[in-house]
């Protein structure tokens, strides 16, 4: 079985540099006379994830992306990666909202006929982790977010999937094909590509489509206000008993605010024997053992 | 509707209500006080349990348990589906909820399917019911700030980073009032399925996120006896931490060392060895199971841990790693 995969690709600014408030308010530009745009790295992650699935189980990879004429720089680095065709949906705006770019991107996306979409979690720079929900929720596929390792069970037509959780945790998932896929820039190591292939891709395999940058009007949304410098916002802590003096409430709060109560200390002395059994039976009535 | 409403989405855990779910209840609770707007709390859970207990005692004016037993799947399809269902029949002004990996998703199906507007990653959310909310979210991998503004009638969905706005005790001025309400679920509505969550390796997760610590200090003498701290980790799946002088005498990397100038951590178990509990460790140290195993009878630590053990570490702790092997069955 010869698998479609589609994925979803993104031009970003490069966060690496440092970036400025331009005198509009209303972009972050680089302190640079010359822009340095690069693939967003989860979406680069995700392409190398789906580079691995065509290896092993063989699959036609289709590399989308949505921008300016600019992003046509993405799909040749998907070209010259081993993607068998590009998409460009050529916008002339800048910033397109999420709704309007995951619309354009699901209605291409209806006509492709994918079993497998993969898009990265979320861009470095509006980093709203959104777009890969929205297109999912608009053709009705299953969606998993977060994916660290994929394994695809073709002969049953099944996905699983690796989620990251917090704590270093990993949720296992299934789900039937097609379905699409946000993937943590872990999921696999983009492997470099020479500057000769990099040359040597043909733009005229990249197809265009010119797409309408203007927000249909029944879309939801917020409006973007400006961009500021990053202000930090304070912790808010309980507040210091008032039994406790000034000095401790001090310590209190430099403390990171910990509960002052202090609870009823045991003290164990003896042999080792009676203090190793003292301690495990605190840990079972705890529940820890 | 009889006034308009903030809701909060609650996450829960296995050992009940999340911090990020108390953070949120409270920016929650300051935001309906300035607007003066109720505020209700949404909780998804297959059955209500002793959680429900310290939600009624949250400043909040309703809770609403939306229990079903698919809930049971903490996979986030089955969570928007029913927290879908209610909120579509009554929409807030404002839904908070906590962006962590599961709520990020929740919120992004929820925003989808409801085509409501929706800023995720947000550190703050201010405004009013007649002006409309603006969100403040980082951008750019945190180097500058974006503002998104909402117009006042549609309802906005915020995710808000956990672990920012902190929380505050609860005034305890209210009595929650409590809807119990089956959502209409079907199996036909989950297409991903748990098949195992695989908790993480407590060697090298994050102090802050550790369950349990066994922490060493000064009263390990030399770096080579180090794996004793290490070996009773591993029996009891504990994260091995230090206090500063075990990090200035090279037994543990700087993001391993607890107290002020250190680590907060907020663990169910620390075992604290030959660690003399100077306030710098211990105002570090948040935890209702502190066991200290210490040579000195008068270090300040007995004063303050659950259980102490006046004696010698290089005996205790290779009896203790010992017998807990044994009874968890470990070779």
């Amino acid at each position: 079985m010869s698998l479609n995969i589609v994925v979803c690709l993104k031009q970003v600014l490069d966060t690496q540099l440092p970036l400025q408030v331009d005198e509009s308010g209303q972009r972050a530009v680089q302190d640079a006379a010359q822009p340095v745009y690069i693939i967003n790295p989860a979406d680069l992650s995700a392409l190398e994830a789906a580079m691995h699935l065509k290896v092993r189980l063989g699959a036609r990879l289709t590399a989308l992306t949505l921008g300016t004429e600019r992003a046509v720089d993405v799909l040749r680095h998907a070209l010259a990666r081993g993607a068998d065709a590009a998409l460009h949906l050529v916008s002339e705006k800048e910033e397109l909202d999420v709704w309007t770019v995951a619309e354009q991107l699901s209605s291409t996306i209806a006509g492709l006929k994918a079993e497998l979409i993969l898009c990265g979690d979320s861009s470095l720079d509006g980093a709203s982790g959104l777009v890969g929900a929205f297109i999912a929720e608009q053709l009705h596929l299953p969606l998993v977010t977060r994916a660290i390792q994929l394994e695809l069970l073709a002969e049953q037509r099944k996905l699983r999937t690796w989620r990251q959780m917090e704590r270093g945790a990993r949720a296992i998932v299934e789900c039937p094909l097609p379905a699409l896929v946000c993937t943590s820039a872990l999921i696999a190591q983009p492997q470099y590509v020479s500057v000769y292939r990099l040359q040597h891709t043909d733009n005229s395999r990249i197809e265009r489509i010119a797409i309408s940058s203007v927000k249909n009007p029944a879309l939801p949304g917020c409006t973007m206000g400006g961009i500021s410098a990053p202000r930090l916002r304070p912790r808010k802590m309980p507040a210091p008993q008032a039994s406790l003096s000034a000095a401790q409430r001090i310590r209190f709060l430099m403390g990171g605010a910990q509960p002052a109560a202090k609870p009823e200390s045991k003290l164990v002395e003896g042999s080792t024997q009676e203090a190793v059994e003292r301690v495990v039976k605190f840990l079972q009535e705890r529940g820890l053992l | 509707m009889e006034t308009a409403s903030i809701c909060v989405v609650a996450e829960l855990d296995e050992n009940g209500l999340r911090e990020c779910a108390l953070e949120i209840i409270g920016e929650g609770r300051s935001l309906a006080d300035s607007c003066g707007a109720s505020l209700t709390v949404l909780v998804t859970a297959p059955a209500a349990r002793d959680w429900l207990e310290a939600l009624k005692r949250q400043d909040v004016d309703r809770v609403v348990l939306i229990e079903h037993p698919l809930l049971a799947d903490p996979s986030p399809e089955i969570h928007a589906a029913a927290l879908g269902q209610w909120l579509s029949e009554q929409p807030p002004a404002l839904l908070l909820m906590s962006d962590t990996v599961n709520g990020h998703e929740t919120a992004a199906r929820l925003a989808a399917q409801l085509r409501w507007a929706i800023v995720t990653d947000c550190l703050w959310v201010k405004g009013s019911l007649q002006s409309g909310f603006n969100a403040i979210k980082p951008t750019h991998q945190d180097q500058v700030h974006t503002t998104y503004t909402c117009s006042p009638g549609q309802p906005l969905i915020a995710t808000l980073r956990p672990g920012v706005i902190g929380t505050e005790t609860p005034r305890g001025a209210r009595t929650a009032e409590i809807i119990r309400w089956q959502p209409a679920l079907d199996e036909s509505l989950m297409h991903v399925r748990t098949v195992e969550i695989v908790p993480g390796d407590p060697r090298t997760i994050d102090l802050r996120e550790a369950e349990r610590i066994v922490a060493g200090g000064r009263g390990v003498y030399m770096a080579e006896d180090w794996h004793l701290i290490e070996e009773l980790a591993d029996a009891l799946d504990a994260a091995v931490g230090g206090s500063r002088q075990a990090l200035d005498l090279g037994y543990i990397p700087n993001e391993r060392m607890v107290g002020q100038t250190g680590k907060s951590v907020k663990p169910r178990l620390y075992l604290a060895a030959g660690i003399s509990g100077a306030s710098h460790h211990l105002d570090g140290v948040n935890t209702d199971a502190l066991i200290a195993v210490n040579r000195d009878r008068g270090a300040p630590i007995f004063s303050r841990c659950a259980l102490g053990v006046v004696g010698d570490l290089y005996e205790i702790l290779p009896a203790l790693t010992k017998r807990i092997r044994e009874l968890r069955g470990m070779k």
